[in-house]
């Protein structure tokens, strides 16, 4: 049977997320609905190199990663939201939300813990 | 946290901040956009770049991002038109009257699901000789009437269940006896 995609949360810390939240919710909201617009997108079979080229809050951070940006929020704080799509297990591993100002360390933090996903799975 | 995967993004939210009012927040800022994912959904199925799009709707490759970076509220039905008319996609808008009754609005998808079906045929005219697409379009007849059956079943023994309760209903549809089924169901 055809295996659709699904969401993890196991990677995430979820303070930095409810910090980010209350802090930011029209922006939260808005990651989250083009999270779910993604999810569609790789439901209905389209490759995740169409969708960086196409979805205009969608781009490659480079080494698995990618991020999703804030749509339609007047005056939004720039924000992104890190995931690790992996085509394999068919699984998109939410992974941390920061902004514009702290991106540089998020993408490090980022990176580093697709690696331990992927050492994870090398080890099983 | 207990659950760890999820099927869609707003519960997955909604499970790291522990709210469910962000649940709901997410859902209503996906259904702002819900016509726009559409149609860049279908364009990206046709591997139709934003550009290639432009040069099909003779306009400015900037006015089709703008058109998918906006929100459904905002689309213009003229632009969903031409949008869908470079795709090559035919567009219906189906109008629901609330008012009718349940049974003449199933009156009406009937109607329009036997057009649907009248113009299959007109294509397996039109490809006289090819036996292959002549067959697929025999075998989809097989799997419409199929399918058609198994969900008419699940909803009459839900029926029957009202009508004469008490009953069991344990009828399953299978393509050899769903022809009786029609005959029982009349």
């Amino acid at each position: 049977m055809h295996k659709g995609w699904e969401i993890s949360t196991e990677f995430v810390t979820a303070n930095r997320f409810k910090k980010f939240a209350s802090k930011y919710p029209r922006e939260f909201a808005s990651c989250g609905a083009n999270a779910e617009r993604l999810l569609a997108d790789l439901q209905s079979g389209i490759p995740l190199s169409a969708l960086a080229q196409n979805l205009s809050f969608f781009r490659s951070e480079r080494e698995g990663l990618y991020r999703i940006g804030q749509t339609n929020v007047p005056g939004a704080k720039e924000s992104r939201l890190y995931i690790y799509p992996d085509d394999a297990s068919k699984v998109i591993y939410l992974l941390d939300i920061g902004t514009k100002e702290t991106q540089r360390n998020d993408i490090a933090s980022a990176r580093k813990t697709i690696r331990e996903i992927r050492r994870q799975f090398d080890q099983t | 946290m207990d659950k760890q995967q999820f099927s869609s993004a707003a519960e997955a939210f909604a499970s790291i901040v522990g709210d469910d009012a962000v649940k709901d927040a997410i859902q209503e800022e996906a259904g702002k956009t819900q016509l726009i994912s559409t149609l860049i959904r279908m364009r990206m199925q046709k591997g139709i770049s934003q550009k290639r799009l432009a040069e099909l709707m003779q306009c400015t490759p900037s006015k089709i991002s703008r058109l998918e970076s906006s929100t459904d509220a905002a689309l213009k039905l003229s632009d969903i038109k031409e949008y869908v008319r470079a795709l090559n996609i035919g567009m219906s808008i189906v109008f629901e009257d609330n008012d009718l009754p349940t049974a003449d609005q199933i009156r009406q998808h009937v109607f329009s699901i036997h057009e649907k079906l009248e113009s299959l045929v007109r294509i397996a005219k039109e490809v006289d000789g090819d036996t292959e697409i002549v067959s697929k379009i025999n075998q989809f007849y097989g799997e419409v009437l199929f399918n058609f059956l198994s969900k008419f079943e699940s909803s009459h023994s839900k029926l029957r269940m009202v009508v004469e309760p008490g009953k069991s209903n344990e009828t399953e549809v299978t393509p050899e006896n769903s022809k009786e089924l029609v005959v029982t169901a009349e």
